[in-house]
């Protein structure tokens, strides 16, 4: 369970300091799906980041299973990240030295897990890129992309997956499929999905949504 | 979490995908440039010592009054090195109807132990040994030949016995120096010298032992035996044997150890920026890693082993390539060096490894760190570039690795604080002068228009990637010139044909009275000499304020001129009058320094019994490779004109002209004559040899430094590609952006050039002075060379690295982007 209390995040910038996220609160239970929405600049990648681990708030906690995010060391950060969470990014940030498998199996064979090659291949099969293994990132279209992603975003099992605006970068149709897509396999992991959106439609097909404006809350 | 296989399987994905091709290319020519020019220099060093040990007849040549020690010569068998040892003396050879005082070399086993003496033999064959006459049989030089009229197989009477004429001595090695080798010389059997009983007590003798053996071993023991044997024994090694030679090559291995620094610093400038790049490129693979859980230790680990992979692959192909190259080098150069160069050792190879690995960690580990501080937001928030390291850290990390490697190369300590502290004083005084040539240059663009002034504002714009490419840029150029610099000025030195009219004639043993007779003679016959000078054999007592003591009998001289090829540099020539009232006197300068002699020291000399004394009233520096009469005490009066002394001078004599020797002996019998000719050509060759060598490495480092240059431009034209690209979809015409890169290209390289040639002086003024103590004028072709070459090179390399982009249409560039 992901528990959020008071969280707030506050930057320096050139003009003094600037209050990006204000007391937030909210709990998602596991297995669920929550999709995050808000006009742009209303701190929906940063409330991603800081649920994430990637960033630390300057007030609040965030709770994820018992432990405070707030109260680990940069390893222990790095630990919990490997353990737990898994990112789907808007720009799909594969690696471009690998290919399509390697991209898959690299976050398996980190965790020392043997036998990444066939794992990493079952996933790329489910995401219907079996006739893509060797392929390098270049060399595919964005849609494929964002389902290799979308394959090695479930190649560790995590128990949280952090997708920030997964459709955001493909067209409607490919959006739509890679959004089914998404969906399906978080059914079938039992995974909870926290989802950064613009798209309307997609955040509906999210069991809750957390709107901000403004760095606010406004519902849950 | 990072395991050693993973590792691996990342470096081995990277080196696929072709994304370490350019770190690789720059490692690889850094490593083998820096291999090749030390396999070679090291060749060739070994080639000139090879030379010169031929030149004295040995590796090491130590020479003193008695047999060495048991235990001294059982040193040398446990330290490697071989050994032969001859007995020294002069004796009257004669036969019936002459004699004549000869210089004697009496030999135990091997002569010489390096090189070779000529013989020529009764069947008029001229063959080439290094072993011993047989017992009975004596070889004499062409001289003692001539003089005593004798022909092979005569019997020639030395001490009580009589010996056969088995050979004349056509060349032999390391005549030169002492005074007994201007007597001929006789070459006969060690065990013979008992039979003759000429050794006397109280016989002036002189023990000479030859050694041989590897450079380190024989420096060890010379080093050893300095310890151990006081002031009557001296050693003469290969580097030291003539001045004219110990100069040149001490000058030839600065140089050739400055060229592989030189390459070594292009190479690093090259790993540095490559490997930024590299960094720059695995930003976003970085940030992905720590958010698949990897701690930061994890990241500098992964990329960490990878470069050191990289540096490990690299060093042993660049070492193997490099010694390809020195092969080339050598096979190109054959006919002018020694026929058999020893292969460089494998401590070489290990060197170039170290070299590799240090320069990349140096030069690299920059941006590795930064690499490692990559926050994992930055998957999220792609402006989140991480921090360089501070300063002053890199700057000492580059630093501590550069002097490690300078240190392996050269050996030389000196050598690396000077060009390492040159460089920090350089650095700063460049930054500053870029940064006022940059705001020059900037002001003069604002006065152009259109795709040259976009041009010019693009080296505003990223006013800090140009600051560090002009850097970057400067410094490859200046090493190119500096290298071509040192290289003129040291061949011009070297290739100074001694005059035409240098001495190559010494004639000592004149009496006072024949003087005038023989500058007559001289004059009658145009023949140029170096002036007559007395030389009056004594020993000497220093001062108590002075140091050390002098043990050997020093040749004095007295002139009332200041010879004009000596040079004085302190104090008065010929006062009036000294403080001590006695006879003014001028020392040579080293000789004074070394023995603590100041203005006013009073000097107590002895000639047979005769005691003298002199105050020390200037100091004098002398030509030692003049060829001329030189001294270290010449008294500048004729005070000591009624002491017995011996004249001497130097002449030279053309060839067509040699008959005159003939007359000369007839009316001078007692004089001895030596030719100088053939040790002046052996001079020549070594020196020629050097230069041929400076020339290839010359050669070698403009090729590493142009490699270096275009691929520091290649590695910076990401962004540049990156914004032509958007310009051309934006709708700019090839012919502007050409025209805009460039004027960009052209103002970063002409910046460049300017502090190259600039840097290149200053660096050059403190080498000049310090290491290869050549005097120093700045040079008009360095100040317009640097602009020409940065104008030219960058200009070309940029627009070709551009070429690619301006070709492709700007929806293929922005895929793939």
């Amino acid at each position: 369970m992901i528990t959020v209390e008071k969280l707030g995040k506050i930057v320096n910038t050139h003009d003094g300091q600037l209050e990006i996220l204000k007391n937030i609160d909210f709990t998602i239970e596991n297995g669920t799906s929550v999709a995050i929405t808000g006009e742009s600049g209303s701190g929906k990648s940063t409330l991603l980041s800081l649920l994430a681990g990637l960033d630390r708030s300057t007030s609040g906690k965030v709770i994820i299973d018992q432990q405070e995010l707030g109260a680990m060391d940069e390893d222990q950060l790095a630990k919990f990240r490997a353990n737990k969470v898994g990112f789907i990014f808007q720009s799909f940030h594969l690696l471009g030295s690998l290919t399509a498998l390697e991209n898959v199996m690299l976050p398996i064979e980190l965790k020392g897990i043997k036998d990444a090659k066939a794992e990493a291949q079952r996933l790329l099969d489910q995401v219907g890129l079996n006739h893509r293994l060797s392929h390098y990132p270049k060399q595919l279209s964005g849609g494929e992309q964002q389902r290799v992603a979308i394959a090695r975003a479930f190649a560790t099992k995590p128990a949280i997956l952090f997708a920030d605006e997964p459709t955001g970068n493909l067209d409607s149709k490919t959006g739509n499929n890679v959004a089914e897509l998404l969906f399906e396999l978080n059914a079938s992991h039992g995974t909870t999905l926290v989802l950064v959106t613009h798209d309307e439609k997609l955040a509906q097909t999210c069991a809750n949504q957390i709107v901000l404006s403004a760095g606010m809350q406004v519902t849950e | 979490m990072a395991s050693w296989s993973l590792v691996y399987k990342l470096f081995a994905r990277d080196w696929r995908s072709g994304e370490l091709k350019v770190l690789i290319a720059a490692l690889l020519v850094a490593v083998s440039a820096v291999s090749s020019i030390s396999f070679f220099s090291q060749r060739v060093e070994i080639a000139m010592l090879e030379e010169s040990s031929r030149f004295i007849g040995a590796d090491l040549r130590i020479s003193g009054p008695r047999e060495m020690a048991p235990e001294w010569l059982a040193k040398t068998t446990q330290m490697n090195l071989s050994s032969a040892k001859s007995l020294m003396f002069a004796s009257v050879a004669s036969t019936e109807l002459a004699f004549q005082l000869s210089s004697i070399r009496a030999v135990d086993s091997k002569y010489p132990l390096k090189g070779t003496l000529t013989l020529t033999l009764a069947d008029q064959t001229t063959i080439e040994v290094n072993t011993k006459p047989a017992e009975g049989e004596i070889w004499l030089d062409s001289r003692l030949y001539d003089k005593l009229d004798v022909s092979f197989g005569d019997l020639v009477e030395v001490g009580v016995a009589e010996f056969k004429v088995a050979g004349i001595i056509a060349a032999e090695p390391g005549r030169g120096g002492s005074l007994l080798s201007f007597l001929p010389r006789l070459v006969m059997n060690l065990a013979d010298v008992e039979r003759a009983k000429v050794i006397q007590p109280g016989s002036r003798i002189n023990w000479q032992y030859h050694l041989a053996g590897t450079r380190t071993d024989i420096d060890a023991y010379s080093a050893w035996f300095k310890d151990n044997a006081n002031e009557t024994w001296s050693q003469i090694g290969a580097k030291n044997g003539v001045p004219r030679i110990e100069r040149t090559l001490q000058r030839a291995e600065s140089f050739l150890g400055f060229a592989s620094l030189a390459s070594l610093i292009l190479a690093g400038i090259a790993i540095a920026m490559v490997a930024n790049r590299y960094a720059e490129h695995h930003f976003d693979h970085a940030a992905i890693l720590r958010c698949f859980g990897c701690t930061q230790k994890d990241v500098m680990k992964i990329y960490g082993l990878n470069l050191l992979l990289i540096g490990f692959v690299t060093s042993i192909l660049g070492g193997g390539l490099g010694f390809g190259i020195h092969l080339l080098l050598v096979e190109l150069m054959k006919d002018l060096l020694p026929t058999n160069l020893p292969m460089p050792g494998i401590s070489s190879f290990y060197v170039a490894l170290a070299t590799g690995l240090t320069a990349l960690v140096g030069f690299a580990l920059p941006a590795l760190i930064r690499l490692g501080k990559v926050a994992p937001l930055r998957v999220l928030r792609k402006d989140l570039t991480p921090m360089s390291m501070r300063g002053y850290l890199t700057y000492a990390l580059t630093l501590v690795s550069l002097a490690l490697i300078m240190w392996w190369q050269t050996q030389d300590v000196m050598l690396v604080a000077n060009v390492l502290g040159g460089g920090i004083v350089v650095a700063l005084i460049f930054g500053i002068i870029a940064q006022g040539f940059l705001k020059l240059g900037l002001r003069l663009g604002r006065m152009t228009s259109g795709s040259i002034y976009f041009g010019i504002k693009q080296v505003e714009r990223h006013s800090s990637a140009s600051r560090i490419q002009i850097l970057a840029f400067g410094l490859a150029m200046l090493i190119m010139l500096l290298v071509m610099l040192l290289r003129n000025d040291l061949l011009a030195t070297w290739q100074q044909k001694l005059d035409k009219d240098t001495p190559n004639h010494f004639i000592v043993n004149i009496e006072a009275y024949e003087t005038e007779t023989l500058e007559g003679f001289f004059d009658q016959h145009q023949i140029k000499h170096a002036g007559l000078f007395p030389m009056i054999r004594s020993r000497v007592k220093l001062p108590e304020s002075a140091e050390g003591e002098i043990s050997r009998e020093v040749n004095i001289s007295w002139a009332l001129d200041l010879p004009s090829h000596n040079t004085l540099v302190d104090g008065e020539w010929a006062p009036k009058n000294t403080q001590s009232g006695l006879p003014a006197m001028s020392l040579e300068e080293e000789f004074a320094k070394g023995r603590n002699l100041k203005f006013g020291d009073i000097i107590e000399f002895n000639t047979g019994g005769q005691v003298y004394k002199g105050e020390v009233t200037s100091f004098r520096t002398v030509k030692w490779d003049s060829f001329k009469p030189n001294f270290f005490v010449i008294f500048t009066s004729d005070a000591i004109k009624e002491l017995p002394a011996e004249w001497m001078t130097s002449f030279y004599l053309p060839k067509h002209q040699k008959p005159l020797l003939k007359d000369i002996l007839e009316q001078y019998p007692a004089a001895t004559l030596v030719e100088l000719d053939a040790i002046m050509e052996q001079i020549q060759r070594i020196i020629d040899q050097v230069s041929i060598a400076v020339e290839f490495v010359l050669l070698f480092v403009m090729m590493a430094g142009l490699m270096v240059l275009l691929a520091a431009v290649q590695s910076s034209m990401d962004i540049r590609n990156f914004e032509s690209t958007i310009l051309r979809t934006l709708g700019a015409q090839k012919s502007y952006l050409r025209s805009a890169i460039v004027s960009e290209f052209s103002l970063i390289g002409l910046m460049s050039g300017l502090m190259a040639s600039a840097g290149t002086e200053l660096t050059a003024f403190g080498l000049y002075k310090y290491i290869f103590e050549l005097p120093f004028e700045l040079h008009l072709w360095v100040w317009i060379s640097g602009p020409i070459m940065g104008l030219t090179v960058i200009t070309f390399a940029g627009y070709q690295a551009s070429k690619r982009v301006l070709k492709q249409s700007p929806m293929v560039s922005l895929r793939q982007l």
